[in-house]
């Protein structure tokens, strides 16, 4: 296990040391005395907010935001009342449950995976006993939103397990070549498991990422990994939810780290820090010099030595968006993404820490969990409860409606985004739920927006843009309708970090502009896709017929030979018959 | 060194569309993209260079002995309009999408001033065969220049916020005007070669 | 006297004419050698159509279509099922103006699936055999189902059915695979 410094990778890409310096070419650097020249009135009002109550005015973003002092975790209990919008990243579920169904922790609503998951959609599972109040279409008309009534129950159930290893009976003869360690940590029903039946666990119980991006975890591990990544980057400004995890759980959060290196059998496992963020780095080499010495037998202690020599510490620049997954992956290992590769097709998995920490939820208590931190921010936040913005530890599921009324916040006078600052996205209804992609939540009170003007063609976009795209040709391409042509520019390479929008003097929404455009291409796309399916089945469909026609003309002539030789037949008895009775 | 003198002469100082201001017509109706906006002038420049060629064959054996130099607009229409025939054929064989995109501008390009004019004035300048097909080839790789870089502006402006009044054909009258202003640099081109 | 001048100018002519009959018959003869082959244009059209093979365009599926299109007997606005949005990509490919959907065939609609109301079913197989894409899985006397995510949303089901039970609706509320 090591620290090393930066590659020379980042460095090109000018990376920060809290020194204060000129913006680099590829994303932001958000050092205090740059908050104000930025253009996002949200942005500036939580900065002037921010230095006002900053004990280190030096750094402020980073001072109130990731020192441990202000780094608690605020629980909040389990709401009446839980709400579920049945979708995985843009598909809409089927709700397989009914109005009055009574619901155990762990039970899903909507339809379980297939066997053979090719298009595997994850069930969307409740998260405590409860019972269906109601089942509705949301706002927009395109997803189905269940409401679950909390009912609490005595029963101790931990049979959550017991349906995954049901239903998880492979009979695939891999399960015995791959040996799964039980590690110490591990729950007795966990341990018994075989790797195949482990992954069917994982799958089944549904975990995404924590970072925003919510892909299933099973998707994206369960293949041959090389490099395992975990991203505890949280590059964006305000956001503190992985911070306030390590800060609290970090033996807890490396025994995750070690369950995944465990269970993908990653030849190395990279944990990435910002630089600004050694405490961080420093708890969890704690942690591992801790997990060394604690267990004494050992078999154990081989297994998690081998795993802990796997493992290193890289701190990399604080630059935004060093936590996207592409940029994270290209400064790690330098390999740069194309635009349809995934991380997958070079052996490489990247994680978040609070996807790692509840995997180790599931390994160590049987079930996944059941809640999630995430961080209150804005400037609203300095008028709540609290006072401040918090990080707080609530059940998936809870209405943004609760959270705002636990906050004692008036939903009606303040702007949200779900998301971060730079690229969350503005919602107009509170019609929704914590789930697994909510990492933060920005209240704003700010309503002034300030005004749209045109492109004066100043090309700061492109500056900033890290996927080195043209924001300022997209957004012509965009706006005049030519789809062709933002293809061409390369949109869905986009990462929708939001650079753009924040050196934007015109403040155009450009990241919005790309998020819908996005969208429509990718549902063209899938018409496409139905489009080239149908033609294949309209041709094999003529195959068929064709065949059959033909095997049926030969049915045919076949039969009409028959005859003939019947015929045949018969005259030549009679013949022959003729013949005897000549003779006698 | 006098090839590079016709070629800078025809492309740049004297270029046909800007200069002469003849060919206005496909100039203005094919650049509306750039893919046909070549397909265009790949076209043209066949037409153009055998039509100067045969031209000068027909004005120097048949016309000029003979007498007949009157009958001089009738015989280069005709070879013409027999090229732009084989062009069109070809050009529906080879490739059936880039005919259908050009529709009319194709066999448009036998009333073309530009190619006539070429014919013309070949017989005018030119002294051998060798130099008339050369005339007519820079001609048509003037031609084929201006209109790719036309079309290509054309495509950023159909997609830029051009106010109401000017969208369309006004704001590429126009660009072409802003070009031909900026060709005009290139007199004197010829004067500074050797 | 017939001078010099005088048959100068009619022998240029007749020369002119003898070329003019040579550039003649050399086009005629090339253009029955070079026959135009057009089925690349055909599968570029196919490709921008949405393979319904409703035949609400009046053709019998949609590579016909695709073909009179490419032949200029077809106007590119006869597809009801790509919309609005498919008849500007043919526009774009062409390079032809974009034009309203012909008034006289079916609206567009989004994309429906056909739903057969299985315990209305008979087993009769007549809408299996209907189906262009083969979507529709049974046997005789066995019950049918549509294949939710096969299904065009063509139609060519419904008006075969002896017993009317297929609906066509939202394929978000049927399924999402």
């Amino acid at each position: 296990m090591s620290t090393s410094s930066p590659n020379n990778k980042a460095e090109e890409t000018g990376g920060a040391n809290g020194t204060g310096q000129v913006k680099s070419t590829r994303g932001l650097s958000l050092v205090a005395d740059q908050w104000n020249t930025l253009r996002n009135p949200v942005l500036k009002l939580m900065h002037l907010h921010e230095t006002s109550s900053a004990t280190n005015a030096t750094n402020a973003t980073t001072a109130v935001k990731k020192s441990p002092a202000h780094l608690d975790i605020i629980n909040i209990p389990s709401p009446r009342q839980l709400q579920f919008t049945l979708s995985y990243r843009g598909t809409a579920l089927r709700a397989t449950v009914s109005v009055g169904q009574q619901l155990e922790r762990g039970d899903s609503l909507t339809e379980q995976l297939p066997t053979n998951p090719k298009n595997a959609l994850p069930p969307i599972l409740s998260p405590t006993t409860a019972v269906v109040k109601s089942i509705e279409r949301t706002a927009c008309k395109k997803y189905t939103k269940v409401i679950l009534s909390v009912t609490h129950s005595d029963k101790n159930v931990n049979q959550d397990l017991q349906h995954n290893t049901t239903s998880g009976n492979s009979t695939n003869n891999k399960t015995s070549s791959a040996q799964a360690s039980a590690l110490p940590w591990y729950c007795e029903q966990w341990k018994l498991l075989s790797w195949e039946q482990r992954w069917r666990a994982v799958r089944d119980s549904s975990i995404r990422g924590h970072g925003g991006g919510g892909f299933l975890l099973a998707d994206k591990a369960n293949r041959t990994i090389e490099t395992m990544i975990i991203n505890a980057v949280e590059c964006e400004p305000l956001i503190s939810c992985d911070a306030a995890l390590i800060n609290h759980h970090s033996a807890e959060v490396l025994l995750g780290i070690i369950s995944i290196m465990e269970l993908s059998d990653c030849r190395r496992c990279i944990i990435a820090f910002e630089t600004g963020d050694e405490w961080q780095a420093e708890l969890l080499q704690k942690a591992i010099s801790d997990l060394q010495r604690q267990y004494e037998n050992p078999q154990e202690q081989q297994t998690i030595q081998r795993l802990c020599d796997r493992l290193s510490v890289l701190m990399v620049p604080a630059v935004y968006p060093q936590g996207a997954e592409r940029i994270l992956i290209e400064t790690v290992t330098g390999i740069k993404l194309r635009e349809n590769e995934l991380p997958g097709d070079h052996n490489i998995c990247c994680t978040n820490v609070a996807t790692c920490h509840a995997l180790y939820h599931l390994g160590h208590k049987g079930h996944p969990p059941t809640q999630r931190i995430m961080t209150m921010t804005g400037d609203a936040m300095y008028e709540s409860v609290w006072g401040t913005p918090v990080n707080i530890q609530t059940v998936y599921g809870t209405p943004l409606n609760t959270l705002l009324e636990t906050a004692g916040i008036d939903a009606g006078k303040v702007r949200i985004q779900l998301g971060g600052p730079v690229c969350g996205v503005q919602i107009d209804s509170l019609d929704h739920a914590v789930d697994a992609s909510s990492n933060c939540l920005v209240i704003s009170k700010s309503q002034t927006i300030e005004q749209t003007d045109n492109c004066i063609r100043c090309g700061n976009c492109a500056d900033a843009c890290p996927a080195s795209l043209l924001p300022q040709q997209l957004h012509l391409a965009i706006s005049s309708g030519n789809r062709s042509l933002a293809k061409t520019y390369n949109l869905s390479a986009c990462l929708e970090c939001g650079c753009c929008d924040l050196v934007c003097p015109s403040n155009i929404p450009l990241t919005a502009q790309f998020r819908d455009a996005r969208k429509i291409a990718d549902e063209e796309k899938i018409k496409a896709d139905n489009a080239a399916l149908a033609l294949e089945r309209y041709e094999a469909r003529k195959i068929r017929l064709e065949k059959r026609e033909a095997e049926r003309r030969e049915l045919r002539q076949q039969r009409k030979l028959n005859t003939d030789d019947k015929a045949l037949k018969k005259k030549k008895i009679a013949e022959a018959l003729a013949r005897a009775r000549k003779k006698n | 060194m006098s090839w590079l003198l016709i070629l800078a002469s025809t492309v740049f100082v004297n270029n046909f569309v800007l200069a002469r201001f003849l060919g206005l017509c496909p100039f203005m109706g094919v650049s509306k993209s750039i893919d046909t906006a070549l397909g265009m002038g790949l076209a043209t420049t066949f037409v153009l260079t055998l039509a100067a060629a045969a031209s000068y064959l027909v004005e120097t054996y048949i016309l000029v002995p003979l007498n007949a130099t009157f009958l001089r607009t009738i015989a280069f229409i005709l070879i013409i309009a027999a090229l732009v025939q084989f062009t069109e054929l070809w050009l529906r064989y080879a490739s059936p999408l880039m005919h259908r995109l050009l529709g009319l501008y194709l066999p448009l390009i036998t009333t073309n001033c530009a190619v006539l004019g070429v014919a013309l004035l070949t017989v005018r300048q030119n002294d051998s065969l060798a130099e008339a097909a050369f005339f007519g080839f820079g001609a048509a790789l003037g031609f084929c220049l201006v209109l790719v870089l036309f079309a290509a502006l054309r495509e950023r402006i159909d997609a830029s916020d051009v106010p109401q009044p000017f969208r369309g054909s006004a704001i590429a009258m126009i660009t072409a005007g802003m070009m031909s202003l900026a060709f005009m640099g290139f007199a004197g081109m010829d004067r500074a070669l050797p | 006297m017939i001078s010099a001048s005088t048959i100068q100018p009619l022998l240029a002519a007749l020369l002119l004419c003898l070329l003019a009959i040579i550039a003649a018959s050399l086009l005629h003869h090339l253009s029955r050698k070079l026959v135009s082959d057009d089925s690349d244009l055909v599968d570029r059209i196919d490709a921008l159509l949405p393979q319904t093979q409703c035949a609400q365009c009046e053709y019998p599926g949609c590579r016909p279509y695709a073909e009179a299109i490419a032949a200029g007997t077809a106007e590119i606005n006869r597809c009801p099922p790509g919309g609005p949005a498919g008849i500007e990509a043919l526009a774009t490919l062409l390079g032809r103006e974009v034009i309203p959907l012909d008034s006289s065939l079916q609206e567009h609609k989004p994309a429906l699936a056909a739903l057969i109301r299985e315990d209305e079913c008979i087993g009769c197989t007549l809408c299996i055999h209907a189906c262009p894409v083969d979507a529709i899985v049974g046997a005789s006397r066995q019950m049918h189902t549509v294949i939710a995510s096969h299904c065009t949303g063509c139609e060519l089901c419904l008006p075969p059915c002896p017993v009317d039970c297929i609906d066509l609706v939202n394929p978000l509320q049927q399924s999402a695979t």
